[in-house]
């Protein structure tokens, strides 16, 4: 696996701290093309901590965050978001008053320059198209996206962040407010994204890389091809699935086996 | 220690005559939008002690917020001693004497820790001395009176906050994750009074992180998982069963 | 020195009055999460239901002040807390502005009952002076210190050593626990709305005891406690107090250099200065309790397919544009029908309309709340009044003079909105408007003060508008080109740009929108288009004083727009006919007594319409818009079908092991 090349997000050596706490200690993670890469562990162990330092909603007091070659540590959100990274939230944040074609839409736009002076219109409307037909949202294209339940207000935002044309995808706990089968039809797309990465915008032929923060188990161990486990604010375990599965650490931080003697 | 087995039936079928301290039918509760449980049905047989795990984001704090009244069910109900509290206002809820000691800290950061005690009186009844049952449970408490709570150390918080439920007296006593955050030492204490209170009666539910704790404390578990029951049964048939891959998929 | 402490005394007994107010602000805002902006109404109110009890119905002051503090008072406070209930847990935005048209139904009240004329009050303390050191001190004076320590320290003693001081300080700390051991959240709000409303009360005797003030003039003097309220964080009460003292004594230490002039108005927007600035530096880490929760549809689980609401954009599109020229085809015909004065009610009409357009397009798209776009609007009449020349040439230079002060003035306003949202931009936006009433407006060297300026019909390119109809036809082209204007950039890039910044800025900054640029045109645009506004209104005016744009019309514009529908154009034009209303009835059934007060009449009505909406803050127009919908949708019934990737309401029961 030549993981160090063709990662696109890569964090190394992140450290944050709220008041005396290490939220996070050194953390390194890397996000590859054509991969979904897992960050799991239990509550309070840090993963919305480094999602937010990857965001760019939170700047870590050590390390540095790379995406395609480029250091972007001190970058706000919204150059991020032209750089090529996108991002879903737990909590949905989508535009509530606006259609869902105009969700998707406003996301292109936000995204490429020049597009809020109408250059680019054909490509725009080619490319929401496409990913309407691909998440299955032309059915409910007109809908008041703050009406959608929240299966699909999932996809809503899958869609926008899709929109943006990224070429790194991040994704907080997307199957929370799912019920068993959304959540399946949710990972059956991600496969898919990775997969087939009908993809155009920065880098273009280089497939999508996707990483997801997920408290739920099944569909991790389901759709990612590498996982890195935190537990206070440190890194225990990167593997794949099988490795993680059996590993004693992880085991032990999850099912707290070794407290309380 | 284990738990004195078969004084109680299982919870489900329920055979015994009285009613339940607690029995949650069919309950659904949505969030913000998002569904967070989905026809949740469970039982605390009276003087039981019964345990909620599952993973992070499964729904047990908001099953516990829900029974309490800080959020109102979607549908399906929820019983205490056979009286509907689902809905009830909170406050009604509790001076029926069920008693939630929340995540995080059930503390009133800004008032001294004899006020926080004091509240209960206030609260609820005021024929109890508050004050002295928490010192007597927890001496170090009886050192800080005087001082703001949120200055106390974790674990002291969590002794006023559990002690501030258990002298109350409650007829369903709910404890959410308290052992997070704290040295396994105070764990061991806060447990320990948990125990104590148990064994005197008290129907307990129960959300806890340390597994081995809870399961050696309940008679009764349920795992949950996505806003869902996916097992229930007794400890040790749990702990080898749903628990696991709840836990960790597979 | 021999003058400067006399000036620190008097200082602390106007510091310690504002103080009470910061007490009473700080006291609800802490329990309910309502910052009551019309605190000061309460105040000017129960001074005047005092000045008719007191001073013309001859009661002694042993019943009134004991009836006024313990009766009316905790009264009025018991219906705020009625009112105010039912909006917990909405968006910011909600108690806004219902506690902005709350100060506006207790102003124009006051007024309709006690008329708009100064009242001056029996004094309740003598107002003798004795000497203190090398100066004279006043009784009322002091009587006002010891009256303003005195609650503060009985609500100390009340917070401390009650059940009810106990169960606020709870409620305070966490709510929800409070609820979960017993604590009764709804008693502990009425309490505290009683107490401040009583603190408010006490505040309005203690201040008019001895000037002469109108009912306006009183709301704004109390005004004066929202800066220490805030710059206390709005939660700690010794900071809110001793900030009041600290503010009191500060500006009558200003006083040494100034009795009169540009300092002295200066000196009455120190306040509003150090509130504007304390916002914008340490705004950012104000808490505020209803910022995270937006209003949302929730979901339901089930989901209509109805082709209704499926219909495409183009055919909306079609219908909107076709009903719009349809409109402004009437309209411009309308001066051949209606007589002249009417025709200029309706420009009167177009303009508001104009300016409500900004408004709707600042807060109800791009989601910025503004007590301040009057401001604006007073900025390009002010400039037509000084640089167009008498028959109305130069009008063109000016208008665009004027709209480009408004540029920086728009970008310095919109700061605060780079941090703030909902509460603290609202009371910066206040802030700004108050400096721009007192700096600017009551300049006479810019206002010509009290007796005002005059404005000039315009003559562009050589087309004179002196007339009433053709200054009609000039207006309502103007609005008629911002609005076709403003309606296809709503279907476009930018109307989505502004949606969007609304709906979630987060999720909008994490796409690639750059926020802090966004924002700052935006304020900057609508306030350009505001001043083009008030160059055409300054000129349709002719006079014009301070008065036309004071911070009282600002709160009259939202409140329209958001009674009217502030996410919609309709609601900008339908905003524009309310305007207009008033002046349309005096113009057909004479001035007299009804004339002289239907203005009040539909400002109360306006008011008490945004109290009634409270939960649709989306306003009349599109809410009947909602209704027409729901009532076709009940006449043509169809089946409900859902679209969701599984169903969350009829799951499939998961197999439940009863364990061994």
């Amino acid at each position: 696996m030549a993981a160090e090349d063709s990662a696109v997000l890569s964090a190394r050596g992140i450290s944050v701290r709220f008041g005396g706490l290490h939220a996070l200690d050194e953390v390194d993670l890397e996000v590859a093309a054509g991969r979904v890469t897992g960050l799991i562990g239990p509550n309070g162990a840090g993963k919305t901590t480094l999602f937010n330092v990857l965001g760019g909603l939170l700047e870590p007091v050590a390390g540095s965050v790379h995406l395609g070659g480029a250091d972007i540590t001190t970058w706000p959100p919204h150059r991020r978001g032209r750089a090529g990274m996108a991002r879903t939230f737990q909590r949905l944040e989508l535009f509530t008053g606006m259609t869902v074609e105009e969700n998707l839409t406003a996301s292109w736009e936000a995204a490429h320059p020049g597009a809020i002076f109408g250059r680019g219109r054909p490509t725009r409307k080619q490319r929401v198209a496409e990913m309407m037909e691909l998440l299955g949202l032309e059915r409910i294209a007109g809908r008041t996206a703050g009406e959608l339940p929240t299966g699909l207000g999932r996809m809503v935002e899958l869609g926008r962040a899709l929109c943006a044309d990224p070429r790194v995808l991040l994704l907080d706990e997307p199957s929370s407010g799912l019920d068993v089968g959304e959540t399946q039809h949710f990972a059956r797309i991600l496969r898919q994204l990775v997969a087939e990465a009908p993809h155009n915008g920065h880098d273009a032929g280089q497939p999508l890389a996707i990483l997801l923060v997920e408290h739920d188990m099944a569909l991790v161990m389901e759709v990612c091809h590498v996982i890195t486990v935190l537990d206070f604010g440190r890194r225990i375990a990167c593997g794949s699935p099988d490795q993680i599965q059996g590993d004693p650490a992880v085991r032990a931080a999850y099912l707290g086996e070794t407290d309380v003697a | 220690m284990s738990p004195d087995r078969g004084r109680f039936a299982p919870p489900q079928p329920f055979t015994t005559t009285a009613p339940p301290a607690l029995e949650i039918d069919g309950l659904y509760v949505s969030y913000g939008g998002m569904r967070a449980l989905s026809d949740v049905s469970l039982q605390v047989p009276e003087g039981a002690v019964v345990a909620l795990l599952g993973p992070n984001g499964a729904g047990k704090s908001t099953l516990l917020r829900a029974v309490s009244g800080l959020v109102r069910p979607d549908h399906g109900r929820i019983r205490v001693r056979g009286v509907r509290v689902d809905r009830r206002p909170a406050h009604a809820t509790a001076r029926m004497g069920v008693v939630h000691v929340p995540e995080g800290r059930g503390i009133f950061p800004s008032l001294t820790v004899e006020e926080n005690l004091e509240m209960v009186r206030y609260a609820v009844t005021d024929d109890i001395d508050p004050v002295h049952g928490a010192t007597v449970m927890f001496p170090v408490l009886g050192e800080r009176l005087r001082q703001m709570a949120g200055s106390l150390s974790g674990g002291e918080q969590q002794m006023l906050s559990l002690s501030r439920a258990i002298v109350s007296k409650p007829k369903l006593l709910m404890v959410d994750e308290i052992s997070m955050g704290l040295a396994p030492i105070i764990v061991q204490q806060l447990f320990d009074a948990l125990r104590e209170r148990a064994q005197a009666g008290t129907s307990l539910l129960l959300v806890e992180q340390y597994i081995d704790a809870a399961l050696e404390l309940a008679d009764y578990v349920y795992v949950m998982d996505k806003g869902r029951i996916v097992d229930v049964g007794e400890p040790a048939d749990v702990r080898d069963g749903g628990l696991v891959s709840a836990y960790l998929g597979g | 020195m021999s003058t400067f402490w006399p000036l620190v005394v008097i200082g602390l007994f106007t510091g310690s009055i504002y103080g009470l107010g910061a007490l009473g602000l700080v006291l609800t805002y802490k329990t309910t999460g309502v910052f009551n902006f019309a605190f000061g109404a309460v105040a000017m109110f129960c001074a005047f239901v005092y000045w008719q009890i007191h001073d013309t119905w001859h009661w002694t002051a042993w019943i009134s002040i004991p009836l006024l503090l313990l009766v009316v008072a905790p009264l009025i406070g018991y219906l705020f807390e009625l009112l105010f209930r039912p909006l917990s847990g909405l968006a910011a935005e909600v108690p806004i502005v219902v506690s902005l048209a709350l100060l506006a139904l207790l102003e124009v009240g006051a007024q309709l009952i006690w008329g708009g004329q100064e009242r001056g009050f029996e004094t309740i303390i003598p107002t003798s002076s004795f000497k203190f050191g090398s100066f004279y001190v006043g009784w009322d004076q002091l009587g006002t210190l010891i009256i303003a320590f005195m609650a503060g320290g009985f609500l100390w003693w009340l917070l401390r050593h009650t059940r009810f001081g106990m169960s606020t300080r709870a409620v305070v700390d966490n709510r929800d626990l409070a609820a979960i051991i017993g604590v009764s959240g709804d008693n502990v709000r009425r309490f505290a709305w009683m107490v401040s409303s009583t603190f408010a009360a006490l505040l309005g005797i203690l201040l008019t005891h001895s000037q002469e003030l109108t009912t306006y003039n009183l709301v704004l003097v109390v005004l004066v406690s929202f800066a220490p309220a805030v710059m206390g964080r709005n939660e700690s009460f010794p900071w809110a107090f001793g900030g009041a003292l600290g503010l009191g004594v500060f500006t009558s230490v200003l006083h040494r250099w100034s009795t009169s002039g540009t300092v002295a108005n200066i000196e009455a927007a120190v306040p509003w200065f150090l509130l504007f600035i304390f916002l914008i530096v340490l705004g950012g880490r104000l808490k505020e309790p209803g910022l995270s929760v937006r209003p949302m549809a929730v979901a339901t689980g089930t989901l209509s397919t109805g082709d209704m609401e499926h219909m495409s954009a183009r055919p909306r599109i079609q219908r909107a544009v076709a009903l719009g020229v349809g409109a402004f085809a009437v309209a411009a015909v309308l001066p051949t029908v209606v007589p002249g004065p009417q025709v200029s009610v309706l420009t009167y009409g177009a303009l508001w309309a104009l300016m409500a357009v900004t408004l709707v397009v600042l807060t109800g798209w791009a989601g910025q709340i503004s007590i301040a776009q009057v401001s604006f609007v007073g900025v390009g009449a002010f400039a037509v009044g000084h640089w167009a020349g008498a028959h109305g040439q130069n009008f063109v230079p000016a208008a665009l003079a004027g709209m480009a002060i408004a540029v920086p003035l728009g970008l310095i306003v919109g700061i605060p909105s780079l941090r703030l949202r909902g509460l603290y931009l609202a009371l910066a936006t206040l802030a700004f408007a108050l400096i721009m009433d007192y700096v600017v407006f009551n300049s006479v060297g810019i206002s010509g003060g009290l007796t005002g300026i005059l404005d000039h019909r315009p003559r562009i390119f050589g087309v004179s508008f002196a007339s009433t109809t053709s200054m009609y036809e000039l207006s309502l082209g103007v609005l008629g080109v911002v609005l076709a204007i403003t309606f296809a950039l709503r279907q476009g890039p930018i109307g989505r740009r502004l949606r969007i910044l609304r709906d979630s800025p987060l999720a909008a900054s994490t796409l690639g929108v750059n926020l802090t640029v966004t924002k700052l045109v935006t304020f900057a645009v609508c306030g350009v288009v505001a001043a083009m506004a008030g160059a055409l209104y300054g000129s349709y005016l002719q006079s014009i004083t301070p008065i036309n744009f004071q911070f009282g019309l600002s709160v009259q514009l939202l409140l329209l727009v958001v009674f009217a529908g502030r996410s919609v154009l309709t609601g900008a034009v339908v905003a524009g006919v309310l305007a207009m209303i008033p002046a349309l009835i005096v113009s057909l059934i004479g001035g007299g007594t009804i004339g002289a007060n239907v203005g009040n009449w539909i400002t109360l009505a306006v008011a008490v319409g945004v109290i009634g909406l409270g939960r649709n803050p989306e306003g009349t127009v599109s809410l009947s818009i909602q209704e027409a919908k729901r009532t076709l949708s009940v006449m043509r019934p169809r089946p409900r079908r859902y679209l969701g990737l599984g169903s969350p309401l009829a799951p499939e029961r998961l197999e439940v092991s009863s364990g061994g």
